[in-house]
């Protein structure tokens, strides 16, 4: 009968165990889910004062930076998903990019110590997101393992979690113009 | 180039600089080493046979407690007879050669031989926790090299045990807590949190169960932070990194400096071990090695090839190598 009562017990206590352990691994998911978000607004709110720094200079420019204002104004409304709100940073990304290798024509612009300070804060942006995905995906990893290896994927499947997508570089990315490099270049 | 400093570029003057410079000094050097030893081989042959009448008188009459008192006094004696000429050639070649060295790699660097970065700042790297009760320091370097200013000396940090026997006999033994180089340098990225960056102890063996002790060992001692888990295996292999903040940590670590970091510990072929904290990087590469010493006043010579000299120029320069191979001075953030 004791030993009826032991082996209950371990047991209980064994998911107990187990289903902390998931519910920890999928808040730390959300959690690493709402840093990319954050460092995401980081770069949208560098945009405004970025595009009024260059406005100055760049006379020959103003598409891209009509577009760069309007994908940040998209980016920036409340009811994205994370994933959304990536895509369209790829695409700002690529704009950045592209701003960038135009600020070349004005040396006046590359100059200034405004401009100067934004790329700064700009490459610190960049890194920062890379950081938070970097860590979201690590998150993710563990989550995964959690509810696909036995014997959690058993409990896993009774609370329906479920596997999370991680992040990949998408087609624009790959396509886009690596920034960094651009000022390290251009030093 | 010396086998035990990392692949260092010396530069074209060095050999000008050794044979209009440097022969002279060791010249100069060799005389006072060979005074010194000379000193001591003569305080030596004063002791020794009374040292000897002493222990023999004492075997005679079988007192085995005063033989022994007898040789520790005497090498007691030899130290003290001898210390200050050996300390002047010590000195000597610090002052002249090492100094020298130091000036030839940037004329901005400072060398001061008897000080080091100082037992609180070692400390507040929090890369070792034991408690400390004895602390060395010396041969601190501070300068910058572009960017990046910084400052490295030689550490010995110990601490001690003490056992009772059962004939009530206290014995004290010193541990090694830490011996090697440290260096601290501003690091190029602004960061509030700490990120330690460890030797790797369990995973290589244990793979996800080490992973685990890990954690649990991070939160055993009293350095703050949790476990991350970094993408890059052979990264994983060697280190392990704890961080109050996940997000942070792989911002500091980006995946260039990772492989940067595994390349410039294979080049020195030492532990390293790292702190973040407050923009500083604490960098601790552990080496039983004593750096800018010079040749054993019995057994070594004091006139020394360019050779030789090179390889004291590439361990000045490892502050340099270490700032470059982590592209420490690559400032295009906002940390000015």
């Amino acid at each position: 009968m004791g030993l009826i009562l032991l082996i209950v017990l371990v047991l209980v206590a064994a998911v107990l165990v187990m289903y902390n352990g998931l519910i920890g691994k999928r808040n730390q998911v959300d959690q690493a889910a709402s840093s990319v978000d954050v460092m995401l607004k980081k770069r949208f709110d560098l945009i405004p004062n970025l595009v009024a720094t260059v406005d100055r200079y760049m006379a020959h420019e103003r598409g891209l930076l009509t577009e760069l204002t309007e994908l940040r104004t998209r980016a920036v409304q409340g009811d994205l998903s994370t994933t959304q709100r990536v895509e369209l940073d790829n695409e700002i990304r690529s704009a950045l990019g592209r701003l960038m290798v135009s600020v070349e024509a004005y040396p006046d612009l590359k100059a200034s110590q405004t401009f100067v300070q934004l790329q700064g804060a700009l490459n610190e942006a960049e890194e920062q997101i890379s950081a938070a995905r970097r860590a979201y995906n690590a998150a993710v990893t563990s989550f995964n393992n959690a509810i696909q290896m036995a014997p959690s994927n058993i409990l896993a499947g009774m609370l329906r979690l479920t596997p999370r997508p991680l992040f990949a570089a998408t087609e624009v990315e790959r396509r886009s113009v690596d920034v960094r490099g651009m000022f390290q270049g251009g030093q | 180039m010396s086998g035990a400093a990392p692949g260092v570029t010396v530069g074209d003057g060095l050999q000008q600089l050794y044979q209009t410079e440097i022969q002279p000094l060791l010249d100069e050097l060799e005389a006072t080493r060979l005074r010194a030893r000379n000193h001591s081989l003569i305080v030596g042959a004063i002791v020794a046979p009374i040292t000897l009448l002493v222990i023999a008188g004492a075997l005679l009459v079988q007192i085995a407690f005063l033989a022994i008192f007898a040789l520790a006094a005497a090498v007691i004696a030899w130290a003290f007879f001898t210390n200050a000429a050996r300390a002047r050639y010590r000195d000597q070649f610090k002052q002249n050669v090492v100094a020298r060295l130091v000036h030839h790699l940037n004329p901005q660097l400072s060398y001061v031989p008897d000080t080091g970065i100082g037992q609180h700042e070692f400390s507040a790297s929090r890369i070792y926790t034991q408690g400390i009760d004895r602390y060395a320091c010396e041969d601190l370097i501070t300068g910058s090299f572009g960017a990046t200013a910084f400052r490295l000396s030689e550490v010995d940090a110990e601490y001690k045990t003490t056992r009772t026997d059962s004939k009530g006999n206290t014995n004290t033994s010193w541990h090694t807590i830490f011996q090697g180089l440290f260096f601290i340098g501003d690091f190029n990225k602004r960061f509030g949190g700490m990120t330690f960056v460890l030797p790797d102890q369990h995973e290589g063996l244990l793979g996800g169960v080490g992973r685990t002790l890990q954690a649990w060992g991070g939160k055993l001692d009293s350095r703050p932070g949790e476990l991350v888990a970094l993408e890059d295996p052979e990264f994983e292999r060697a280190f392990v990194v704890y961080a109050t903040d996940q997000v942070e940590a792989r911002y500091l670590l980006s995946t260039s400096l990772m492989r940067r970091l595994l390349e410039f510990r294979a080049r020195v072929k030492q532990p390293l071990a790292l702190a973040f904290i407050d923009s500083n990087l604490y960098l601790a590469i552990s080496t039983s090695k004593q750096y800018f010493e010079p040749p054993s006043i019995f057994f070594g010579s004091a006139t020394m090839t360019l050779d030789d000299i090179k390889a004291y120029l590439a361990d000045v320069a490892l502050a340099r190598d270490l700032i470059e191979d982590l592209n420490l001075n690559l400032r295009i953030w906002s940390k000015a």
